[in-house]
């Protein structure tokens, strides 16, 4: 007895203990409690392939200063196909990410994001600047780095004058959820949401692959905060409050950086200059070098309006998670949800950057448990959307966010359950077919572990 | 038993990827931008979808929308209109027809006799690297009668196998079918490759009397080739013109939108009246059709070689 006693009371301090986190770098991550696991589409099936991969997040970790997230990097929704000859995959990452729990402000020279990981969603998949490793080589007048041409001057962590933009350049090997692997580290160079919700959808891959990416851009409501950089502070999505002491609204966050009106580039290609890959997987391709090609095309101009970035991407506002304020980054889009550059994190970090992808947790560390975490199902910040109703063949149920799985059931008239789904934790829809009902009133009911909430859905076929 | 004679093919893998080959490649068109597959894509029962008319070079627009490809080698008769009877020379027509490819056959084997890709893959099939039309002919006919469609649920159901469990609302369609539109959609082909006026009105602008261009008699006009249901979930646009893009509303036209006039089919002069839950059920019968192993098997796909 007395030890039981002394099991619960010890339980019940290190559940108040963990209760009392509330930095977000500890609290936000998506952890997966319910066992996700990976899927992928290959080329020419439909289907996904299911994968023996945990989603998500794994555990996160604890000391005085840091924050360790463990992450295979893989995430909820599904991964693939990559159109563009990249025979790469999304793979296990087995990926312990250490940030900073007070991250601070660089005051010295400002560091240049780099290639490879330089944040983490907080699916725990990577987030990568605006680079592919491709550039321009003067000396050889022809583009260097990358999959078939020959590597640039210096290797790839060196600085070139142009370097090529990933986004428009790799747009063809995007999935749905507009990502791609690099030797199997899945990955986002931008807005983490699936290409047919963009205003004007720019990659068809959605109609035969079709994914749903971390988050739906929700015009009315300030972003979700959807990961962290390695300088340790916040990214969130697109939109936020217009001004910065959080009163004003909610407004699309706005790229300090625009095209420059030029013609030629010092010691570069001329401005749709035309280059003809001569190797690799790509071989025979033409390259338009048009304006936008390379991401020094691009030329930062200051504005004071507080819904325009700096020149790292981001600004020092309050958001939902920080009351008292924050620096924090953005998934820049524009006006039709398409990825705006700089797109996340840079060119240059806001902060120190002392977080990175380590091998171990060292010294003391306290495991944070979002499971014990009281929560607060809310259906009303679910932005549920439940389209199109009255339906025919199928009703697709859409989320903007999601922390915790969310069973949907369907029920006719006479009571009986005639349909279940889930939308998956990180994940942001489940498409229900309803091609077998007979038209009349259903009930869709939606619950978490604790809280059900009941929508009418119409069958009218 | 199939229409068309089987032995006179070779049968053998290289003439199958040969004709695989030329079936995708945009060299049987004028300019090299348009293929077989084109306008009859894999994934959607080698046909295409996201138009009504078909789609040739130059932005040309044909006059009807293309057919689904499968087990072509039991029918009698080729295009809407039947105007070609013999599989061997089917593709003559989108060849050299000026609102598809604008080629011809002389120029085709012209151009394939230039390649050196062709030339030998027509020396692996017929041991002699001379291009043909003859060949060229048959080695397409060799790669489209091995499409062919027979592991959908349904197929599964009626040999008794596993994955061919019918619910009872696919039973139900299924005796819904057998009653009403199994006449002409006769099973196990889905056709009975006859041609019939199924009561469509007749667009002003396309003209199309069907059958009666071939023919010219009077008693064929409004007729057109009863097409596969097989893999019709898929195949959307409906009707020789695509006119409907969804199979409830080519039900809705059997159920209550029949135009009548001399020709139309004896079948179809009493509307079908079913209720909503036999239209449900019925379309739940026909997503039965599909047949996965068909549409993404990796031996009628894009050749990925050379």
């Amino acid at each position: 007895m007395k030890k039981q006693l002394f099991t619960l009371i010890t339980f019940v301090s290190l559940t108040a203990l963990s209760m009392a986190q509330s930095n977000p770098v500890i609290t936000e991550w998506l952890q997966n409690h319910s066992g996700i696991t990976g899927r992928h589409y290959v080329e020419g099936n439909s289907t996904p392939i299911g994968d023996n991969v945990l989603a998500n997040v794994q555990s996160v970790d604890y000391s005085n200063n840091w924050v360790y997230v463990s992450a295979t990097g893989i995430p909820s929704y599904i991964t693939g196909p990559f159109s563009d000859n990249n025979p790469s995959l999304a793979e296990n990452q087995n990926a312990i990410y250490k940030l900073p729990l007070n991250p601070t402000q660089n005051t010295g020279n400002t560091s240049a994001t780099f290639g490879g990981t330089i944040g983490v969603f907080i699916n725990g998949v990577s987030l990568f600047d605006y680079r592919d490793g491709v550039a321009w080589n003067n000396g050889t007048d022809a583009l260097c780095g990358g999959p078939g041409n020959p590597p640039c001057p210096g290797g790839p962590q060196a600085t070139q004058n142009w370097n090529r933009d990933a986004i428009p350049a790799e747009m063809g090997g995007f999935d749905c959820a507009k990502a791609h692997p690099a030797m199997g580290n899945y990955h986002h160079h931008q807005n983490p949401s699936a290409f047919d919700l963009d205003l004007i959808v720019v990659s068809d891959i959605c109609d035969s692959y079709p994914a749903d990416g971390l988050y739906v851009i929700d015009t009315n409501a300030h972003s979700p905060l959807i990961g962290f950089a390695y300088d340790g502070f916040p990214i969130y999505g697109a939109y936020a409050y217009a001004n910065l002491n959080g009163s004003g609204g909610i407004v699309r966050m706005k790229s300090g950086y625009s095209l420059r009106t030029i013609t030629t580039r010092a010691n570069g290609p001329d401005v749709g200059q035309i280059f003809t890959i001569t190797n690799g997987p790509n071989q025979g391709n033409q390259e338009i070098m048009d304006l936008g090609y390379f991401r020094e095309d691009y030329e930062f101009i200051a504005n004071s309006s507080s819904e325009y970035l700096d020149s790292h991407n981001g600004r020092f506002a309050v958001t939902p998670e920080y009351p008292s304020g924050t620096y924090a980054y953005y998934t820049t889009v524009d006006e039709n949800h398409n990825s705006a550059y700089p797109y996340a994190v840079g060119p240059t970090f806001y902060g120190n950057v002392v977080g990175s992808s380590v091998n171990n947790i060292n010294g003391s560390t306290t495991n944070y448990d979002s499971s014990l975490a009281v929560n607060e199902f809310d259906a009303n910040s679910l932005n549920l959307v439940i389209y199109p109703n009255p339906s025919q063949d199928f009703i697709a149920i859409q989320s903007n966010l999601l922390a915790n799985n969310l069973k949907l059931e369907l029920v006719n008239e006479l009571g009986q359950i005639v349909l279940e789904s889930t939308i998956l934790q990180g994940s942001t829809l489940s498409v229900m077919e309803t091609h077998t009902f007979y038209n009349g009133l259903y009930l869709l009911k939606v619950s978490d572990d604790k809280n059900t909430k009941t929508y009418k859905v119409i069958i009218n076929k | 038993m199939p229409h068309y004679d089987l032995s006179k093919l070779s049968m053998s893998e290289n003439e199958f990827q040969l004709g695989r080959q030329l079936f995708y490649d945009p060299i049987l068109s004028r300019d090299q931008s348009i293929s077989c597959a084109s306008c009859h894509l894999q994934a959607t029962g080698f046909t295409h979808v996201d138009h009504d008319l078909s789609h040739g070079i130059e932005g040309r627009i044909g006059k009807r929308n293309s057919m689904a490809l499968m087990n072509l080698a039991w029918n009698t008769s080729f295009m809407w209109d039947g105007g070609v009877n013999h599989i061997e020379l089917q593709a003559l027509a989108p060849i050299s027809s000026e609102d598809e490819m604008g080629s011809s056959l002389k120029e085709v084997v012209t151009k394939l006799n230039a390649s050196k890709k062709y030339k030998t893959l027509f020396y692996n099939s017929y041991k002699d690297s001379l291009v043909t039309g003859q060949k060229t002919l048959l080695a397409l006919t060799q790669f489209v009668v091995m499409l062919n469609s027979y592991n959908s649920k349904y197929d599964k159901y009626i040999r008794n196998e596993k994955g061919g469990e019918f619910t009872m609302q696919e039973k139900n369609g299924l005796a819904i079918f057998k009653n009403n539109c199994a006449s002409c959609h006769t099973e196990p082909l889905f056709t009975n490759n006859e041609f019939h006026n199924n009561g469509l009105t007749l667009d002003p602008y396309l003209k199309d009397f069907g059958r009666m261009l071939i023919t010219n008699k009077s008693e064929d006009s409004l007729k057109f080739k009863v097409p596969t249901l097989r893999n019709i979930q898929f195949t959307p646009p409906y009707m020789h013109d695509g006119r409907f893009e969804t199979l409830k509303a080519v039900i809705t036209h059997y159920n209550s939108g029949i135009t009548h006039n001399i020709t139309l089919a004896e079948d179809l002069k009493n509307n079908l009246e079913l209720t909503h839950k036999e239209e449900v059920d019925l379309l739940v019968f026909l997503r039965t059709l599909t047949d996965k192993e068909f549409l993404f098997n990796n031996r009628f796909s894009y050749p990925h070689i050379n």
